[in-house]
């Protein structure tokens, strides 16, 4: 995981993921944002064998979001990351699960 | 299923250690050193059995905690809107104006009362910006009662909009001291504004705020004498937080629910209450001038691991130095109550939730309103309502217009000295409620979650009551 430059000044914070876990039969991420000002959090996710590519967007103030396509028998692995304008942060820190594990 | 109960305490370690970041806050403690007293509305009727007072919906702005200006939805200008004052036979005028940009409507929430002043859309249409209804009926019983939007209530609601009614009876009993308390909760952004976004935690649990309220502050404090008989008259306006209060070094003595009194007053040391309910307890005040006592929500597994939640400051109470008072004692009794009509179900409810496409929804028996199926009443009957919650969280069931009592649970019944008559109930999950209400009133009531987002997002019928021919 790129853990990028986080003293160049000016640069925006990465959101810090703290869970993926199993709801509904799909998967509930929650987060923190650590840029209070940034427009958009950005989720990609990766599925086994697979790159990652993106899969919502909220507004920056937003810690939660479901990933309601990810619902087969599989791992899925998250990374987040914040949006200012046209600038990104680096990416947060990756985290895992499978929806079909008991909730 | 999961959630990360803790995040919010995790998540204020991370705030603390970082100034200015962090979006969706940390609890935030006001600096209220004075007892929030609630305004009041002014009855401008010289008759002492009519209550005929003004309000008017509209917007404002408010400072919560550390001096930011959030805007604001208010009755008269304040969070929470004036206390109306009245007496049982009373009648109760409210000219009602709408000066905000949108629709809405007045629900008297607990009060049994004519169904077109019930302000649902079923009976009533919506008062559109700039336009006036006028809101009359009769006051047939004691208690605290409470009003708020019935469109699009769970952002009307979390915008301000709500006060509370209080209705005195000819046998309230003795104290020395009667205080209200408004519970709530309210997320403010660092900018000060109200998030619009509703992410998918608060359509699950509700929109839970980053900051409690008492009658609108942060972090009040109350005043007691010494020996004081207190009474508190208790009532949870928040979207989907429920309160779980303990005072240390107290007990509650629960003389009252929604619906008056009850006849056999208990003590605890937890007080629950779920988003819509009431309860009127009394203590006796101890220690001595000075003495602080905080009160706090502790953590309540309502599901998703909300009991994990950490324990949360509400208010403080403190021992003044005036003259201690003394001689009044709790209650230890009231009137017994009528148990409704027993029997076997007339209904059943399946409260339930899950996915439907990416949107959480909340049903009732596989359906969302409107297309619950309608219940059919004749009045001056009553029903009895299996009332089965599946889903793996509790729901406060809110039933307009009427009272029900809860016959038993999960088959256990509930021993006469317990009832109460209710408007709102914790139905805890995969867990079964007999309830027994009985229907006067011609006209269409609504019954629902009162987690304002289950509500409008699904989980809510309606009961239709036919006049007799």
């Amino acid at each position: 995981m790129d853990m990028g430059d986080h003293s160049s000044p000016g640069a925006l914070e990465a959101p810090m993921l703290m869970k993926v876990m199993p709801m509904q039969g799909a998967l509930h991420l929650e987060w923190m944002n650590m840029q209070s000002d940034g427009d958009m959090v950005e989720a990609e996710r990766k599925m086994p064998e697979a790159e990652f590519e993106q899969v919502f967007s909220v507004p920056g103030t937003v810690d939660n979001k479901m990933d309601a396509q990810a619902t087969h028998n599989m791992v899925y692995t998250y990374r987040l990351r914040c949006k200012k304008g046209d600038a990104y942060s680096d990416y947060s820190n990756e985290l895992s699960a499978n929806p079909t594990d008991p909730e | 299923m999961n959630r990360v109960g803790t995040r919010l305490a995790a998540r204020t370690l991370v705030l603390l250690a970082c100034t200015g970041c962090g979006s969706s806050p940390a609890l935030v403690a006001g600096e209220t050193d004075q007892a929030p007293d609630l305004s009041e509305a002014v009855d401008v009727n010289e008759d002492p059995s009519i209550t005929e007072v003004s309000l008017e919906a509209r917007e404002a702005t408010k400072s919560y905690a550390n001096g930011r200006t959030t805007p604001v939805w208010t009755y008269n200008g304040s969070v929470p809107g004036p206390l109306i004052e009245g007496a049982v036979g009373d009648e109760l005028i409210v000219h009602f104006k709408n000066s905000l940009p949108e629709a809405t409507t007045i629900h008297w929430h607990g009060v049994r009362l004519p169904a077109a002043m019930d302000g649902t859309l079923r009976m009533q249409d919506p008062v559109q910006p700039g336009d006036s209804f006028e809101y009359r009926f009769p006051l047939k019983d004691a208690g605290l009662f409470w009003f708020h939007p019935h469109i699009r209530s769970d952002e009307q609601v979390e915008k301000g909009l709500y006060g509370v009614l209080r209705v005195r009876g000819p046998d309230e009993p003795e104290h020395d001291h009667e205080s209200i308390l408004v519970l709530d909760d309210v997320s403010v952004l660092p900018d000060g504004t109200l998030p619009t976004y509703l992410d998918d935690e608060s359509k699950m649990l509700g929109r839970q705020g980053n900051i409690l309220l008492v009658n609108g502050q942060a972090s009040p404090t109350f005043r007691w004498r010494a020996g004081s008989l207190e009474r508190l008259r208790i009532v949870n306006v928040a979207n989907g937080r429920f309160f779980n209060l303990s005072l240390p070094g107290y007990r509650w003595r629960v003389i009252g629910t929604d619906g008056g009194f009850v006849p056999q007053p208990y003590d605890t040391d937890a007080l629950l209450l779920s988003p819509g309910e009431r309860y009127d307890v009394m203590l006796v005040v101890s220690g001595d001038a000075g003495d602080e006592t905080t009160l706090w929500n502790e953590p309540y597994e309502r599901g998703h691991d909300t009991g994990k939640d950490e324990p949360l400051p509400v208010a403080t109470f403190r021992v003044t130095d005036e003259q201690p008072v003394g001689g009044l004692e709790l209650p230890s009794s009231f009137p017994d109550i009528e148990r409704f009509e027993d029997g076997p179900a007339d209904h059943e409810l399946e409260l339930s939730e899950g996915l439907e496409g990416e949107n959480l929804v909340f049903t009732i028996n596989g359906a969302t309103f409107p297309d619950v199926p309608l219940i059919s009443v004749p009045a001056g009957s009553s029903r009895i309502f299996d009332v089965r919650n599946t889903s793996e969280m509790d729901h406060p069931f809110h039933l307009h217009g009427t009272f029900f009592q809860v016959l038993s649970t999960n088959g256990k019944p509930t021993p006469t000295a317990s009832l109460a008559n209710r408007d709102t109930v914790i139905v805890p999950q995969m867990t079964t409620l007999k309830l027994s209400a009985r229907f006067d009133e011609p006209g269409g009531w609504m019954y629902h979650c009162h987690i304002l987002e289950h509500a409008e997002g699904g989980m809510m019928g309606e009961v239709n009551v036919e006049a007799s021919p």
